[in-house]
C-alpha cells in the first residue's frame, strides 16, 4: 500500500537531523581537515577565510616532532589501560556480589552508582577539594593523624593517579550497570546443572559464570575505552594538565595546542587523529555489539 | 527452592563492599556538608567539624558572586537544546523505522558514529565553524553544539518507541484523510510519549552536565554555570564554601531528573532496549 508518494514525503522527516549533521558535524570534520593539510599566508590568523596553501602533511610532522604529543598519547593509554582494568575489575566484583547476594537491601545499589550521576566538572572539582593542602579534607585528616602533609596535586606521579582515582570513583559503576544486566540475563539452567555437579561458588563463577559473561565484557570495556578517550573536564577542572605536562591526556593537548599556544595547523591534525582513533574504536564497538546480538538471537 | 542452602559469601567480600559504599559516597557528602557550614568552622577546622547549619555560602553565591544569570544561561541551553533534540529526534527516529531505502542504513551507522565521536576531537573545528558563522559565544551557537552532538541518541532512544507504534493505527489514520505529517504529529508522537520523556531528559542532563563546548565555543560573553564554578577556583586559595554551594545547586536537577528518568525507565514496556538492525 505504501506508495512511492508516501515514501517521498518521509524525507522531510530527515531534513532537520541532516542540517544539523552536516553543518555542525560533518561540515566542521571538513574544515578541520583543510586546517590541518593548509598553513595561511597570514601566521597569527587563526580564522579559515583567509588564503591558504596547501602544506601536505607538514603538521602532522610538526605534531609528531613534538615529545608532549607522544607524552600526552602515552599518557591516555596509560590512563586507559590502568582505568579499565580496575574499574572492570571492581564492577565484576560488585556484581557478582549483588548477584548473590539478593537481601541487600536497594539503597545499596543506588548509593554505590551515585557518584555516576555527579556532572565531570563538580566531580573534578570535589576531588580538587579533597587533595587541597590548605583546606581539603584529606589534609585535615593527615593532620589529625599526626601524618606528613600530602599535596598530591602537586607532585606529578600522585597527580595523574589522583586523576586516575577520580574517574575509577565515577566510571566504575557505569561498567557495574552493563556487567550486572548481563549477569541478570545469564540463562539458570547452566548455573544449576553446575550446582548440581557439586560446584561449589568459585567453581561456578569461574568456569560457569565468568565465561558466560565474556561477550557483555568485551562490549563493557568497548565502551570504556571510548569513554576514556573523551575524558577532558574533570582532568583539566583538577589539574589543568599540570604540574607540567604530567596529566595532559591527548585530549588535554589538543585544547592546550588550539587555545594555549594558538597552534591550529597541529591542533587540527591531533583533531584528526582523535577522530580516526575514536571512529575505529566505535566501528569495533559496533561490530562487536552486533556479533553479541547475534549470538543472543541464536 | 528453599532447599538450597544460601550463599554465604566470606568476610572480606562484605568489608569490601562497606568500604566501596563509604568511598562512594563520601565525596557527596563532603560537598553537602562544606556547603551548609560556616565559613569560620571550614578554616579552623576543615571538613571535620560542624557546628550548625547556615546559609550564608549560598546567599554569598547568588548575591556576591551573581551565580544567577549563568545558571539561567545554562537553563536556557539545556532547554532550548532539549527541545530541538527531540524535535530532530523524533523525526529522524520516525523516518528510520518507516523508511525502505538504503539511505536508512547509512543514516544510522551515521548516527551511531557521531555519538561516539569524542567531543574533543570536534571542539576545535566546531570553534573555527561557529565564528565563520558568527555564533561563536551565544547562546544560540551552543544550543546548537549541543543538539548536533545529543540528537543522534534521541533518534536511538525513540526509534523501538516509534517501532512499537502499530502500523495498522497509521493506516487508520491515513484512510481517514491525515497526512503523513498529521499522523505523525496526532497519533505517532503522543503514543511514543514515555520515549519522548526519556529522550527528553537524557538530552536536558548531557547539555546541563557539559563544560568542554561552554569553555571553547562560548565563555567570556556567555558563561554558563559550570564554567563559572570552576572559575572559583583561584591560585590564591579557594573559597570552597560558595563552589560546594554551586556544585550542591548544579547537582539538584541532575539527581531529581536522574530519579524520574529511573522510573520512567522500568514503567517504558520496551526498556529502553534497541532493535538489532
Amino acid at each position: 500500500m505504501n506508495t512511492l508518494r508516501s515514501q517521498r514525503s518521509i524525507i522531510a522527516f530527515v531534513i532537520p537531523g541532516c542540517v544539523l549533521l552536516t553543518l555542525l558535524i560533518a561540515w566542521p570534520i571538513v574544515q578541520s581537515g583543510i586546517s590541518a593539510l593548509t598553513i595561511s599566508s597570514n601566521q597569527h590568523d587563526n580564522t579559515l577565510d583567509s588564503s591558504r596553501i596547501f602544506a601536505g602533511l607538514s603538521h602532522f610532522k610538526t605534531l609528531v616532532s613534538q615529545v608532549a604529543f607522544w607524552y600526552s598519547l602515552a599518557l591516555a593509554a596509560l590512563f586507559t589501560v590502568s582505568t579499565t582494568i580496575l574499574e572492570i575489575l571492581i564492577a565484576v566484583s560488585v556484581a557478582l556480589f549483588l548477584y548473590f547476594q539478593k537481601t541487600l537491601p536497594r539503597i545499596v545499589e543506588v548509593l554505590l552508582i551515585l557518584p555516576m550521576f555527579v556532572l565531570p566538572v563538580v566531580s573534578g572539582l570535589t576531588f580538587r577539594y579533597i587533595y587541597d593542602p590548605n583546606d581539603g579534607p584529606l589534609s585535615f585528616l593527615f593532620e589529625a593523624l599526626g601524618w606528613e602533609p600530602l599535596a598530591p596535586l602537586s607532585d606529578a606521579v600522585w597527580a595523574f593517579w589522583a586523576v586516575v582515582l577520580q574517574d575509577i570513583w565515577r566510571m566504575w559503576p557505569f561498567l557495574f550497570l552493563i556487567v550486572y544486566a548481563g549477569l541478570k540475563a545469564l540463562p539458570k539452567s547452566s548455573q544449576e546443572a553446575a550446582r548440581m555437579d557439586g560446584a561449589n561458588t568459585r567453581i561456578l563463577i569461574t568456569h560457569v559464570i565468568l565465561p558466560a559473561l565474556r561477550p557483555t565484557l568485551a562490549i563493557a570495556i568497548g565502551l570504556k575505552v571510548m569513554e576514556s578517550l573523551k575524558v577532558f573536564t574533570e582532568v583539566y577542572v583538577m589539574t589543568g594538565g599540570g604540574p607540567g605536562d604530567s596529566t595532559t591526556l591527548l585530549s588535554l593537548f589538543v585544547v592546550k595546542q588550539a587555545f594555549h599556544f594558538f597552534q591550529v595547523g597541529p591542533a587540527s591534525a591531533a583533531s584528526i587523529l582523535l577522530l580516526a582513533l575514536g571512529m575505529s574504536l566505535a566501528w569495533g564497538i559496533t561490530r562487536m555489539q552486533n556479533r553479541a546480538a547475534a549470538l543472543g538471537s541464536k | 527452592m528453599t532447599t538450597a542452602k544460601p550463599l554465604s559469601l566470606p568476610l572480606v567480600a562484605k568489608i569490601f563492599i562497606a568500604l566501596l559504599l563509604f568511598l562512594q559516597v563520601a565525596p557527596v557528602a563532603i560537598i553537602l556538608q562544606t556547603a551548609f557550614k560556616t565559613p569560620r568552622s571550614l578554616l579552623e577546622s576543615g571538613a571535620f567539624s560542624f557546628d550548625g547549619w547556615t546559609l550564608t555560602n549560598f546567599h554569598r553565591l547568588f548575591v556576591e558572586q551573581s551565580l544567577a544569570p549563568d545558571l539561567f544561561n545554562s537553563l536556557t541551553i539545556a532547554t532550548s537544546s532539549m527541545l530541538m533534540s527531540i524535535a530532530c529526534g523524533a523525526l529522524m527516529a520516525y523516518a528510520l523505522t518507516r523508511w525502505q531505502s538504503k539511505m536508512r542504513k547509512h543514516l544510522l551507522t551515521t548516527l551511531l558514529v557521531s555519538r561516539l565521536l569524542p567531543p574533543v576531537a570536534l571542539a576545535l573545528p566546531l570553534f573555527l565553524v561557529l565564528q565563520q558563522l558568527s555564533l561563536h559565544d551565544t547562546l544560540l551557537g551552543l544550543a546548537l553544539a549541543h543538539t548536533a552532538l545529543n540528537f543522534p541518541l534521541a533518534t536511538w532512544i525513540l526509534m523501538p518507541f516509534m517501532d512499537a507504534v502499530p502500523r495498522a493505527l497509521e493506516e487508520a489514520s491515513e484512510l481517514d484523510g491525515a497526512s503523513r505529517y498529521q499522523t505523525f504529529l496526532h497519533i505517532i508522537l503522543p503514543v511514543s510519549k514515555p520515549g519522548l520523556v526519556v529522550a527528553a531528559l537524557f538530552c536536558f542532563l548531557m547539555s546541563w552536565n557539559d563544560f568542554l563546548f561552554s569553555l571553547i565555543l562560548a565563555g567570556s560573553k556567555v558563561k554558563t554555570a559550570p564554567l563559572t564554578l570552576n572559575g572559583y577556583v583561584t591560585g590564591f586559595g579557594t573559597e570552597w564554601g560558595p563552589l560546594c554551594a554551586g556544585a550542591c545547586v548544579l547537582l539538584l536537577p541532575v539527581f531529581a531528573l536522574s530519579f524520574k528518568l529511573h522510573q520512567h525507565m522500568i514503567a517504558s514496556p520496551t526498556q529502553g532496549g534497541v532493535k538489532g538492525d
